[in-house]
């Protein structure tokens, strides 16, 4: 059988494992090779080793089965959903890997990656996407997040707007010289210099900035601090600090704690972490797990999740949001239990003519969920 | 009757451990009405929360709570139970 009528058998399923290896490239890419449990590929472990080979994410599966790691375990559920499909069963490894090869080069040639090398030495990862020309949004994820998550928002928009999607720093280089992260600072104003390079050196134009979740603080201050690269900006289900004026669901009171305590040093990060992974983790949505889990994959990767979102948590929101004089939609769900929609509501009557859209429900995972009604009201905005 | 010990026997330290704990609890749950034998997840109770209770306990209490001794629902007892001094 020629190889092209190879290729056309290839079911969705394949594509789906590749999709769920590639959420593991940016852990690999920090930490270099990293061990995942046996069962994470219990039925094809030869077919999902090729694909990590063939897609360089350099995982094993041969990690120790004693006091199990239930990180490792999040990190690894979409790997051992997927290759599970039974379409996968027979399939030639090579051929497979061949396949995947090929899908990751056509997602690598729709979503370009940019460097942008800031004077403290730290690199930003920017990930583009539509065509260059197009009006640019600008997207600031929660802090140490995978650009993967949004890339929803990247396929709904791409055809009419050209969309970035910027890295937190310390979040996407390999890690040589863990302290290095330290000297070169980690707070909301370096975040917002970064997000400003950004805007300056890779996009043409004022940008329209989308903050999503913690991203909202950064992007929040950055509008209010470069009106001039910023022509619009939403904020998507925002989860930030107004003082006593925004009611806080317990999840928020609790992250912050909980990151405060792992900021202390890297020491009590380890410590926590090893607590926290001791046991199942609630709350790990389907399907996009592991970019979820990814930053308690590692003491060092949770030590700086903890740093560059507890600084976004604490940062006073107010003093920027009455700064903005950009037009600004804010955006979430009356039954967001994660960041409280209160949050949002006087984030909407601080900023000068800001527009407040509250839908009757939605989790707050869906602000990365580009759905038709999400996609239409931010078009809508920006045509307006 | 008072309060259950947590090894089934007439222990003041273990009582006193177990009130601590459920004060810890009922502050980081915001909740004044949960009892030591209630599931935690009834109450709201996530692995943030928990984590939570086990850090505070570690710092306030000197208690080490290791998660993996917490068998079946997690209540206030059985966090006590699971709970050592500090070295």
């Amino acid at each position: 059988m020629s190889r092209a009528a190879t290729t056309r058998t290839f079911p969705a399923a394949l594509a789906d494992l590749a999709d769920a290896v590639r959420q593991l490239e940016g852990l690999t890419a920090q930490v270099g090779p990293f061990a995942l449990y046996p069962d994470a590929c219990d039925r094809e472990p030869e077919l999902v080793a090729a694909l990590c080979r063939a897609l360089e994410v350099p995982l094993t599966f041969d990690a120790p089965a004693r006091d199990r790691d239930f990180a490792l375990v999040g990190l690894a559920a979409e790997i051992r959903r997927a290759q599970r499909a039974p379409e996968l069963a027979g399939l030639c490894a090579e051929d497979a890997a061949e396949q995947a090869r090929r899908l990751r080069q056509e997602e690598n040639t729709r979503y370009r990656t940019h460097a942008v090398h800031r004077p403290d030495g730290s690199v930003i990862t920017v990930v583009d996407a539509g065509p260059p020309d197009a009006p640019c949004v600008l997207v600031s994820p929660p802090c140490a997040l995978s650009y993967r998550l949004s890339l929803p928002w990247l396929t709904a928009l791409g055809s009419a707007y050209r969309c970035l999607v910027i890295q937190t720093r310390g979040t996407s280089e390999r890690i040589a010289e863990p302290e290095v992260f330290d000297q070169r600072g980690h707070d909301v104003v370096h975040q917002v210099d970064d997000l400003l390079a950004v805007a300056e050196e890779v996009a043409t134009g004022p940008v329209h900035l989308m903050g999503i979740c913690g991203g909202a603080a950064v992007a929040l201050a950055a509008a209010a601090w470069r009106p001039d690269r910023v022509s619009s900006l939403s904020l998507w289900h925002a989860d930030l600090e107004l003082g006593e004026e925004a009611q806080k669901t317990d999840h928020q009171i609790n992250l912050r704690a909980m990151l405060d305590l792992a900021g202390e040093s890297r020491d009590t990060a380890a410590w926590l972490r090893g607590k926290l992974t001791s046991g199942p983790m609630t709350g790990v949505p389907e399907r996009i797990g592991p970019l979820v889990v990814r930053p308690y994959a590692t003491a060092e990767l949770f030590y700086r999740y903890a740093r560059l979102t507890a600084a976004t948590m604490h940062w006073d929101s107010r003093q920027t949001a009455v700064k903005v004089d950009r037009p600004c939609l804010v955006v979430t769900s009356d039954d967001d239990d994660t960041a409280h929609p209160a949050g949002s509501r006087r984030l909407a009557e601080i900023i000068p003519g800001a527009r407040l859209v509250s839908a009757d429900h939605g989790n707050h995972l869906d602000a990365f969920r580009a759905t038709p009604g999400q996609v239409a009201c931010l078009t809508s905005f920006l045509a307006r | 009757m008072g309060t259950p010990s947590l090894d089934g026997t007439a222990n003041g330290s273990d009582e006193e451990r177990l009130d601590r704990i459920l004060a810890v609890t009922r502050e980081v749950l915001r909740d004044p009405g949960v009892a030591a034998d209630d599931d935690l997840a009834d109450h709201g109770g996530t692995s943030l929360s928990i984590l939570r209770i086990v850090a505070m306990a570690n710092r306030a209490l000197h208690l080490d709570i290791d998660p993996r001794e917490l068998d079946g629902a997690v209540t206030a007892r059985n966090l006590a139970r699971a709970a050592r001094p500090l070295g």
